[in-house]
């Protein structure tokens, strides 16, 4: 080891959501002085105001710190965020290759979670040096004694050391700080070897193109150094080399066991793909990093702009998202509905709701989004393979020999009181019960195999709901799977409406015909004629509901001097009247596309 | 980018009060029941910070009207304060016409009192129906005995000019009921009767209600039969129908509304109250009590900065056009070109073979430089406004 490794500590810092990771992290910074409590915002490493608002953390954050130890030496530390959710499994992982040890925060008042483990695992994979922490421990409902016991049954790793802390109100954090600097290893590393560094994270910045944040397993890399990305195979000149200490210093080099960032002139986030590595071009190392994979989009979704919203603005964003996302895939595609728009390709879930979200807050632009799907795999009579990601794209019928679809392995922790609820539940939804098990007398977990199709639609509210929100999931792709699955598709006064079709199981279908049809009656606004509803896969109708008529030609009162109400109704009579001419059509609100994906209770 | 050449007259000032005891069943206006006592209050009270506001501007004005909500639920001090610091502000007409809304079972012989000194002279009393059992399905809060005590005790605090509501086209709502309800209003001689077609508004109780199929309209015919009925009666009566859904004894027609329909300026004051400036255009307040609250305290007008309309001549030619045709005197085509400098017919060259057709099927009418919508054009109404926007 170089003795400049010595004084250096790479380290994540994992949790299940809300146990307080971004918390601590935010007083860790604030102990080792980087920034002062008055610049200190509240969760400094997460600075998306979205992030902040959901408390989740979405975007990797890497910082290094100066601590001063109390044997008198400034140590080094590099924290490494991870993003905290379950449709960021791989960034998670690559993240944790780039360190030595983890510090794995348990909240005290409720234990180990679904995403703690899994979380632990990926550590485990990296074999890095566990630190289990106890978090929250203030809070009266605290049972730091239990939950050390819980952490070495579940885990099998040793908490009777582990501090307890409190982040929310500063206690403790003194040891955390001493325990990272004893338990985890310091990094090694040949710093004269050939340069091997991986690519853990990027962004794009607008005056320097991509920033790669990378850890340095062995050599050095300078600015003017040409470097090779060894899976995508592409060739750059380093225009920048830093770290971040929390905005971005540039430095003469990085070197074997540091930590930093890396600016190369590259103009898109997914030509420097998380857990690549970076060699020299001349001097290339023989094998890359272990690990890399191309992150594929598990859900699809179809985003259009809302009603008086631009096709090009919403282009615009989404290619400003994509520059920043290697894991965002879209393409243009038509609805028959909804005019123009595009397909898009999301990790999961939460990283479709996170983009719309951030479509509607960064980029003020008013979006329909339609039903998310899964992608089929078709499996056509003359033997060749589609893959289909929009319903309104599956073959015909008569062209198909059988469609597979995505199986996932959801493991679900609850506490066992829920395990009817949840086991009923999974069932609706086609779960397979792998095996259960007793994490503690009080805590179980549910292994189940379940269609993902199912997943994405409104389980992980119904898991929230049903158990109070103390139940936890964590899921990842096992396998295609031979699947009795139908086109189901909604017309509103007769007419389909291709936005709102989608692929369910057969003995779903008429469970969700019925559920969309009741939806719809909700939301979509009475017109002067009667409105059918009706959900039907091929030409059979498998559910039908109407919403009434009103007729009348109103006179609406103007009060307070407020015309605007009338002279939108006026304005909507003469738009109707040219709109009906059109298309004979119904007028469907944007809340209609969401309002048949949320999960209700009383269903 | 608008013009409007038009000479200002004095404005008329819309104050607006959000409270109100309970919500109606069929109501979507901005208001909010069950606020306690402190909220009133302060809402009071940032009301005339408002209204200060516009001090020292020379503002001319000669019609206000508090509305709401329920104005009558506010203790009268607070009525008192808000006319005073209106007057502080405006330069308000010695004959203005001042009005406040009033729902019975929230009226007293006190209260009454101290709004004729106050200096309202116009009383709007919202009863909407005769009929006990309709009032108390509509969701409201006192009995028609409650408002025949009220009306009297208006006139015995010196109330000489009297507004009373009414809905038709109720559920349930036969046309003999309707006639009752009218019948026993015309009765108390109340100097000026608003008759509204009951509307669902999405979003409210009954609205609600219908969609669930659990209660009924009764069917549009039935309706307008209602509303002819209803203006045969007032006319009789001796009533002026000067306006849609309004008629008064002559000379008592509502200055502070005719402005709305004239193209008038209007300010308005409170939670999400509209404006009217030639020079500014259409706008409206926030409609969210912290909001209001903040830019009240911040010594700022609480506009809405999403309620500006940006308005082109087309625009405002439109709202001119459908606002003047509610008035059953109709739209004057020389003050349209005295307004934005253009002929009526130049500008709806477009819309002449309708207006034409509608003059001939008898739905509107020409009269010298007017054109109003004939009293068989009101049932219709909306499809020939809507010709205009």
């Amino acid at each position: 080891m170089n003795s400049y490794q010595k004084y250096i500590r790479n380290f994540s810092i994992i949790a299940h959501i809300d146990h307080g990771k971004s918390t601590l992290a935010d007083r860790i910074i604030e102990k080792t002085g980087l920034v002062s409590q008055r610049e200190m915002k509240e969760q400094f490493l997460d600075n998306m105001e979205l992030e902040r608002e959901r408390g989740i953390t979405i975007k990797l954050q890497t910082t290094r710190l100066v601590y001063k130890a109390k044997d008198g030496n400034e140590y080094i530390f590099n924290l490494i965020d991870t993003p905290g959710h379950v449709d960021f499994t791989y960034e998670v992982s690559r993240s944790l290759a780039a360190c030595e040890g983890a510090v794995l925060v348990v909240d005290a008042t409720q234990g180990v979670e679904a995403q703690t483990l899994a979380n632990v695992y990926l550590a485990l994979d990296e074999d890095l040096e566990i630190l289990p922490t106890l978090n929250k421990i203030d809070l009266p409902s605290a049972r730091p004694d239990e939950i050390k016991a819980e952490v070495e049954d579940v885990i099998g790793i040793d908490a009777s050391e582990a501090p307890l802390v409190s982040a929310k109100e500063g206690i403790g954090i003194e040891d955390l700080l001493e325990e990272i600097v004893h338990k985890i290893p310091a990094p090694s590393g040949e710093v004269d070897g050939k340069l091997k560094a991986l690519i853990f994270d990027s962004y794009y910045d607008n005056y320097k193109g991509v920033v790669i944040y990378t850890r340095i397993f062995d050599g050095k890399v300078k600015t003017g150094d040409f470097i090779r990305l060894m899976n995508t195979g592409k060739k750059y000149e380093v225009t920048e080399v830093g770290i971040y200490s929390p905005g971005p210093v540039a430095c003469r080099e990085l070197k074997a066991g540091e930590v930093g960032y890396i600016c190369a002139s590259i103009k898109r986030v997914a030509d420097a793909r998380v857990g690549d590595t970076i060699t020299l071009d001349e001097n290339p190392t023989e094998k890359p990093l272990p690990g890399y994979k191309k992150v594929q989009p598990m859900v699809y979704c179809g985003i259009y702009p809302a009603e008086g919203e631009k096709y090009e603005n919403v282009k615009d964003a989404l290619e400003k998202l994509q520059v920043n996302d290697a894991a965002f895939h879209f393409e243009p595609e038509t609805s028959t509905a909804l005019g123009f728009g595009f397909r898009c390709g999301f990790l999961g879930l939460l990283h479709m709701e996170i983009i719309v979200e951030r479509l509607e807050r960064e980029f003020d632009l008013a979006v329909i989004t339609t039903s998310p799907s899964v992608i089929y795999k078709v499996v056509l009579t003359n033997g060749d393979i589609e893959m289909v990601q929009n319903p309104s794209n599956l073959p015909d019928p008569t062209d198909i020999d059988h469609i597979e679809e995505p199986i996932v392995k959801a493991d679900i922790m609850i506490p066992k009181d829920y395990v009817g609820n949840i086991m009923e539940i999974c069932q609706e939804r086609r779960g397979k019960l792998i095996h259960m098990e007793y994490i503690t007398e009080t805590r179980v977990q549910l292994h189940y195999e379940m269609p993902l199709n199912e997943v994405i639609y409104d389980f992980f509210d119904a898991l929230k709901s049903k158990t109070r929100g103390y139940g936890s999931l964590d899921y990842e792709f096992l396998r295609y799977e031979k699947s009795n699955v139908v086109k189901m598709d909604v017309l509103l006064n007769k007419d389909l409406v291709d936005a709102f079709s989608m692929i369910v199981h057969e003995s779903k279908a008429y469970a969700r015909g019925r559920f969309v049809c009741s939806k719809l009656k909700e939301v979509i606004p009475m017109h002067q004629f009667e409105v059918p509803i009706q959900a039907a896969i091929g030409q059979k109708v498998i559910a039908r509901e109407t919403v009434r008529a009103y007729r009348k030609d109103v006179i609406a009162k103007c009060y307070g001097g407020d015309i605007s109400r009338k002279k939108k109704l006026l304005e909507k009579q003469k738009e109707g009247k040219k709109r009906m001419r059109q298309f004979g059509t119904v007028e469907v609100p944007q809340e209609a596309f969401t309002a048949v994906l949320k999960y209700d209770e009383n269903k | 980018m608008m013009k409007i050449n038009r000479k200002k007259g004095p404005a008329g000032l819309y104050i607006h009060i959000p409270f109100c005891v309970k919500k109606c069943g069929y109501c979507d206006f901005l208001s909010f029941g069950e606020c306690d006592e402190e909220i009133q209050k302060k809402y009071a009270e940032s009301l005339i910070a408002e209204l200060s506001l516009y001090r020292g501007q020379n503002i001319k004005c000669d019609t206000i009207f508090i509305g709401g909500g329920t104005p009558s639920l506010l203790r009268q001090e607070h009525i008192a304060k808000i006319l005073e610091a209106a007057e502080a502000a405006f330069c308000v007409a010695e004959k203005a016409e001042v009005s406040l809304e009033a729902n019975p079972g929230t009226l007293s012989r006190d209260k009454l009192r101290a709004y004729r000194k106050a200096g309202v002279n116009r009383l709007s009393i919202g009863v909407q129906s005769m009929d006990d059992g309709m009032l108390s399905f509509m969701g409201r809060i006192h009995s028609s005995r409650d408002f025949t005590e009220n009306f009297q005790a208006a006139r015995e605090a010196g109330f000489s000019n009297i507004n009373v509501d009414l809905m038709f086209g109720m559920p349930g709502q036969s046309r003999q009921m309707w006639r009752d309800s009218l019948e026993q209003v015309l009765a108390l001689e109340p100097e000026h009767i608003s008759f509204y077609s009951l509307q669902l508004e999405e979003g409210t109780t009954f609205s609600r209600m219908y969609r669930e199929g659990s209660i009924d309209l009764p069917p549009a015919e039935e309706d307008r039969a209602m509303y002819h009925e209803g203006i045969r009666m007032l006319r009789e009566a001796g009533y002026h129908h000067y306006e849609i859904s309004n008629c008064a004894k002559p000379g008592f027609e509502c200055q502070h509304n005719l402005k709305y329909w004239s193209f008038d300026e209007y300010y308005g004051a409170g939670l999400g109250a509209h404006a009217f400036l030639y020079d500014k255009g259409r706008s409206c307040n926030v409609s969210d009590f912290d909001a209001y609250f903040q830019k009240i305290g911040r010594g700022e007008l609480p506009a809405d900065p999403d309620g500006y309309s940006y308005e082109t001549q087309t625009d405002l030619m439109g709202e001119y056009v459908f606002t003047a045709l509610r008035k059953t005197e109709g739209l004057d085509m020389e003050d349209f070109r005295r307004t934005f400098g253009e002929n009526f017919f130049s500008v709806y060259e477009d819309q002449r073979q309708t207006i034409r057709a509608y003059v001939k099927s008898g739905h509107l009418a020409l009269n010298g430089t007017y054109l109003a919508l004939t009293e068989k054009g009101i049932d219709i109404s909306n499809e020939i406004m809507a010709e205009f926007v």
